[in-house]
């Protein structure tokens, strides 16, 4: 009779621990287990040596074999969809045989193309000629947005989209945006709220990065002369690719940012006098205010001028250049170096200054819009 | 990493951007397994591998219908069995799904961060206990300890009751832990008859 109940209480305890490991047990199961265990405590060791299970399984990496699979498997998939072979040109070479047999038939299209191509480029010229520089002239159609130090603007995109301008921003695109990709280039700040449509992605040009995405909101911030260009996400998924250097893109999530350094260079250039301490491309959370918990990277949206502890005088200075429209020239080197922190709403230059002077050591003058910042 | 997040993110890249290299990755990831599961309904290697790249090229061609896929290891694995099982309805290729026939292999590392106690050796055992499971248990235990899959969705994609799979679980976990406890000398053989 002991037999047969510790056999069935047997059964039930793989039953439940297995449920556990595999995170299917509800709590009366759980319990369960609890009580069964507490039974036979001496079962503890094998339940501890089991629940290795419950770790997330690490495969095997992918081997050659697999690779080699794929080689096939792009093959048979370029048979249908030729552009495909395209996007792994790492397998498009062919066996020595087939590309000799081929290369007359390509040389003989080639040719064919060569002329097909003049001979339209020539009509192209002639019809353009004819009807003469309006059409010309309609080609080039590119919408500009700018905006002047001090000012901001909220526009509207042709597909619903909209982007607010920050100062000293100037943002174009061509007649052709919607057409396939919705493509924009920045050059300053802007704050994009891009209305959702996977089948045309929204891309957004700066000098250093491009950014990719499908619908969402986010921050880009690439003013010349700052030190980083800034993407900050706040909705959706975005992709950041740095340029000059394919293959590097980077997958953003909400509340994430990516910086890349201003002067970033092609290859990572070794320079050994001068010490790196900056990554150049670094992805961090977004940074809260800690007074009323706005998100300071677009802070500016509404209107604030939010600047962290660790920035300095001199950032915050250029900040306050383009907010105000103003000119600030630092006398005294130290006083550019003051780290400080704060915000501003409505003030005036004049208040921002003055609030800034209870904490600080300095001292300014205002003349029209030239500030001069001394000890 | 075989999390569903991160495919999440390969799924994004390919239905937006048209994405190549996280194509290519998420066919890396799921090819291994994929295929023996495909060899344990058709029977054949040659086949397997051609009903996989199938179902990757269907991928390719609706990639930008991916991001609206909520689970894709279970879309694929469905994806995989519905296709073999249509090549086997077709008159050429007639044949008997019988999973207990079908030797399977076991890939995954079992990967133990925290728990130090368990050892190498005992990790190589408890591997050892797992290719000696009958195929049909080892097939379950592998889609929900390899592949993540809930007992429910390994019960859909075997047309088998939940049932069966708990059943399936709980003697896998059995003989695997029977082995272990031998090895263990201070575990006392508890539920044995003696």
């Amino acid at each position: 009779m002991d037999i047969l109940i510790a056999n069935m209480t047997a059964d039930r305890f793989w039953e439940l621990l297995s449920k556990k490991i595999s995170a299917e047990a509800n709590e009366p199961e759980l319990r369960e287990l609890e009580e069964i265990l507490g039974h036979y405590p001496e079962l503890q060791n094998t339940a501890d040596a089991l629940s290795v299970f419950q770790n997330e399984l690490v495969p095997v990496e992918s081997d050659s074999e697999t690779e080699q699979a794929f080689e096939r498997h792009v093959g048979r998939v370029a048979e249908i969809d030729p552009d495909f072979a395209k996007l792994y040109p790492q397998y498009s070479s062919e066996s020595e045989v087939e590309s000799r047999k081929s290369a007359k038939i390509k040389r003989w299209a080639i040719s064919i193309l060569t002329i097909l191509i003049l001979a339209s480029l020539l009509f192209i010229l002639r019809n353009n000629k004819v009807s003469g520089d309006a059409a010309s002239g309609k080609r080039a159609v590119q919408s500009q947005v700018s905006t002047k130090p001090g000012s901001k603007t909220q526009i509207q995109l042709p597909d619903g989209s909209t982007v607010w301008l920050n100062a000293s921003s100037n943002l174009t695109y061509g007649d052709n945006f919607g057409k396939k990709f919705r493509e924009v280039n920045l050059n300053g700040e802007a704050f994009f709220d891009v209305v959702k449509d996977p089948a045309h992605p929204f891309i957004i040009h700066t000098s250093v990065v491009d950014v990719k995405v499908l619908g969402t909101a986010f921050n880009v911030r690439s003013y010349p002369n700052d030190a980083n260009t800034e993407t900050s996400v706040l909705r959706g998924k975005v992709e950041v690719t740095v340029k000059n250097r394919e293959n590097t893109k980077y997958y953003l999530d909400p509340n994430e940012k990516v910086i890349v350094a201003n002067t970033v260079t092609p290859i990572d250039v070794v320079r050994p006098r001068q010490q790196q301490t900056k990554p150049l491309v670094s992805i961090q959370p977004l940074t809260y205010y800690h007074i009323d918990s706005s998100i300071i990277e677009t802070s500016w949206v509404d209107n604030k001028l939010i600047f962290q502890e660790n920035e300095t005088f001199q950032e915050v200075a250029l900040k306050m250049e383009r907010k105000y429209d103003v000119h600030i020239r630092f006398v005294d080197p130290q006083v550019a170096e003051y780290r400080m922190y704060g915000s501003f709403t409505n003030e005036t230059i004049k208040q921002a200054l003055d609030a800034l002077k209870i904490g600080f050591d300095f001292n300014f003058k205002i003349n029209k819009d030239d500030i001069i910042i001394s000890k | 990493m075989r999390k569903l997040e991160n495919i999440r993110l390969l799924q994004q890249a390919i239905a937006c951007f048209d994405d190549a290299q996280a194509y290519k990755q998420l066919f890396l990831l799921f090819y291994p397994s994929l295929v023996p599961f495909a060899v344990s309904i058709i029977r054949s290697k040659e086949l397997a591998e051609e009903i996989v790249s199938d179902v990757f090229i269907k991928v390719w061609q609706r990639r930008h219908q991916l991001d609206k896929v909520e689970n894709l290891p279970f879309y694929l694995f469905t994806a995989v069995k519905n296709k073999c099982i249509s090549r086997l309805n077709d008159p050429k290729h007639k044949a008997q799904i019988d999973i207990n026939d079908v030797t399977f292999e076991f890939k995954s590392i079992y990967h133990d961060p925290e728990q130090k106690m368990i050892s190498a050796e005992m990790i190589r055992q408890i591997h050892a206990a797992i290719q000696d499971l009958p195929p049909r248990c080892k097939l379950i235990f592998k889609l929900v300890k390899e592949e993540g899959f809930k007992y429910k969705e390994v019960a859909q994609l075997l047309q088998v009751s939940v049932k069966t799979v708990e059943n399936q679980m709980s003697l896998a976990f059995k003989k695997i832990g029977t082995a272990i406890k031998l090895k263990l000398p201070h575990l006392t053989a508890t539920f044995s008859k003696n």
